[in-house]
């Protein structure tokens, strides 16, 4: 960055992208909130009841009835990591947007926390993906030899999620080009 | 850089503060300090259309090529 003030909302075309987006920015930042709590509430909600993991696993053809707390709370701990990760995408959410609310649109700030926002994303959705035989395994490591599962599956979910995180990810990159292209148009005066 | 600003000299001999010229253009003061010591990439033509009409000066008097290394004759 230079010594000139970035692109501010004293600009007209910024000020009208401002009003169009303000609401929004302001939306998505407490949803993001409450999406890290909600996620977390399902988590501890999940792995807190044998009633509901039970089935749950055994539809996808894993046996985990007689599992202990240990086995419960190690799985816990798994989903626990994924939530960090996610907790750590939203938090570059929240600064993205706020940065956007702030004026900060075009800087190469607001790319960098796209950019963290879309690889903390990519993270946790891949972590969720290689942490499910994981947790079959941990699940299961109370049956006898022969018995452990390694449950290996991908939903079509899965994929739209990591394409729309990749697309956010080159979106990162384009912003941060077009951050020092508006940062160089800034040292005209 | 090979181009050398002289906005300072123009405002010194207008008697003229840098502030007064960036109110009269309509640009932060701020702009005008980093013109005046050069470090900008550019010049607009009707920033510049603008300070020559204030300081009554042409382009000319405001910003000298001098070769890399060149002192001033």
């Amino acid at each position: 960055m230079t010594d000139f003030a970035a692109l501010s909302f004293e600009d007209r075309r910024l000020d009208s992208l401002r009003r169009r987006i303000g609401w929004l920015c302001q939306a998505l930042r407490f949803a993001l909130v409450a999406y890290c709590l909600w996620v977390l509430f399902t988590i501890v909600r999940f792995w807190s009841d044998e009633a509901l993991i039970v089935p749950r696993f055994a539809s996808l053809k894993v046996d985990v009835e007689g599992m202990s707390h240990y086995q419960r709370l190690g799985a816990f701990g798994v989903s626990f990591v994924i939530w960090a990760f996610l907790v750590a995408a939203c938090y570059a959410g929240w600064r993205l947007f706020s940065g956007y609310l702030e004026g900060s649109i075009f800087t190469p700030d607001a790319a960098g926390w796209l950019r963290s926002l879309a690889l903390m994303g990519l993270i946790a959705a891949l972590v969720d993906i290689a942490a499910r035989p994981l947790m079959s395994l941990i699940l299961t490591a109370h049956k006898g030899a022969g018995a452990h599962m390694i449950s290996v599956y991908f939903r079509p979910e899965d994929l739209s999620t990591l394409m729309l995180l990749a697309t956010l990810l080159a979106l990162a990159h384009i912003q941060k080009t077009a951050a020092d292209i508006a940062d160089e148009h800034a040292q005209i005066v | 850089m090979p181009i050398i600003v002289n906005l300072d000299v123009m405002l010194a001999k207008r008697k003229m503060r840098s502030r007064d010229l960036a109110a009269q253009i309509g640009i932060a003061e701020q702009n005008v300090s980093l013109l005046k010591s050069g470090k900008v990439k550019g010049v607009r033509f009707d920033t510049l259309e603008k300070i020559c009409d204030i300081l009554q000066c042409q382009p000319g008097d405001i910003l000298e090529y001098r070769p890399d290394g060149k002192t001033t004759p």
